[in-house]
């Protein structure tokens, strides 16, 4: 049978992208910092648990901070005056907090973050197509970066709703 | 059928493969020698998709590989010198990842995953991740994976490295039970009994030049030699091996 008359199923699988993403998104949990061997696979859970943690605190701690001087300055304002001046420092404090985890996420998943020599002599000699493989590296980048992003700043900022 | 057609490959100007052609007939195995750096992988490189040339054509079919890509890799099972895999992946999840990739229905998948761990004495281990397999049980992974897809063509980067006896005389037969089947073989290697024992024709490497493509028993009788390991030699071979073996031993003793 000639190539192209193959069913299209077989010439381009509609699960491809699912499944490079999955690959993808378990490259990022599997990190060689940490487990040289990959006798281990980074726990997502407890991480995300543990980069909440501070969120929770500050803004708890915040909340009653913030609570107390709506109500000695006596006039409506909203329950969080977030323009304030005094609001600042707490607010550069979740974003120093923020860059530095993030940049600490980074610097440990630098070596995930692009298709390496790896990926190349894996995937390349399979029928996927350069396109797929990148959106489905570029899609599970950025919600690994979304979790993340959620994991450290989710609470706090609905809280501060 | 499978045909290099002067293919040439240069890493900025220095050419690692040097117009080379040959072809390859379903139900054959081409067996592709040379000495390390002769040229061989950069070959195979090319064959399976992974380099360009700089110049040449490799057809399958009659048609230019580059021009039907994923379809011709879609019919291509490729076996690796290197055993390139993701250590957090257990052996079967390997397989699946490839098999789905691949586009196969998941039921025929799983029988086929089963079947091939088994006959490759990986199905105890099918659940450990691939970093505690050993080379031998890495490569079987791999000849697993190029396997899976009934695939019309084999490329066969030193597949035996790795392999106990055993496992090694069993993929002899596998080659030779595969090409009884019609499928187009190219069986790259160094070790000269092997590729005696599987291959029906032979290219001979040396510095990115084809010394020789023709059948085993042509060679010998062209050349008059006893073996292909004669022959090899003759063509390949420039050095004195026992005064490079004495002078190694000088050289380690000082």
């Amino acid at each position: 049978m000639p190539l192209s008359d193959q069913p299209s199923e077989i010439r381009n699988p509609p699960s491809q992208f699912i499944e490079l993403l999955r690959l993808f998104w378990q490259r990022f949990l599997d990190n060689d910092l940490i487990a040289p061997q990959a006798e281990t696979r980074l726990a997502l859970a407890p991480i995300l648990a543990l980069l909440a943690v501070p969120g929770v605190i500050f803004s708890l701690r915040s909340y009653g901070e913030y609570s107390f001087r709506w109500t000695r300055i006596g006039y409506p304002v909203p329950a969080f005056p977030l323009d304030l001046a005094v609001a600042w420092s707490d607010k550069f404090l979740f974003l120093y907090l923020s860059m530095i985890l993030m940049g600490f996420i980074t610097v440990l998943e630098w070596d995930a973050l692009f298709p390496d020599r790896r990926d190349y002599l894996i995937l390349a000699p399979l029928p996927v197509g350069l396109p797929t493989l990148f959106t489905a590296k570029i899609t599970a980048l950025f919600l690994f970066l979304l979790v993340f992003t959620l994991a450290l700043n989710g609470c706090s900022s609905s809280c501060s709703r | 059928m499978l045909a290099v057609v002067e293919l040439t490959k240069r890493y900025s100007s220095i050419p690692a493969v040097s117009e080379v052609s040959f072809t390859v007939e379903p139900g054959k195995v081409l067996g592709y020698l040379g000495p390390n750096g002769s040229g061989k992988s950069t070959t195979v490189k090319m064959l399976t998709g992974l380099l360009l040339p700089s110049q040449g054509r490799i057809l399958y079919r009659g048609l230019d590989i580059q021009q039907q890509l994923i379809e011709y890799k879609s019919t291509l099972g490729y076996v690796p010198e290197d055993a390139q895999l993701y250590n957090y992946l257990t052996g079967r999840e390997y397989l699946q990842l490839v098999g789905r990739l691949r586009g196969l229905p998941p039921r025929i998948l799983d029988h086929k995953i089963d079947d091939l761990l088994q006959l490759f004495s990986l199905y105890k281990s099918r659940h450990s991740s691939l970093s505690s397999y050993s080379k031998g049980m890495r490569q079987k992974v791999l000849i697993s994976a190029a396997l899976l897809h009934n695939p019309e063509v084999l490329i066969l980067d030193e597949p035996e490295s790795g392999l106990d006896v055993t496992s090694a005389l069993v993929f002899r037969n596998l080659v030779k039970a595969l090409a009884a089947k019609g499928k187009t073989i190219l069986y790259s290697s160094h070790i000269l009994e092997v590729v005696e024992k599987v291959c029906s024709q032979i290219v001979i490497l040396h510095k990115g030049r084809m010394m020789a493509n023709d059948s085993v028993e042509n060679l010998r009788e062209l050349m008059q030699l006893p073996s292909l390991g004669d022959i090899f030699a003759q063509l390949v071979i420039v050095e004195d091996t026992e005064k490079l073996a004495r002078e190694i031993v000088a050289a380690m003793e000082q």
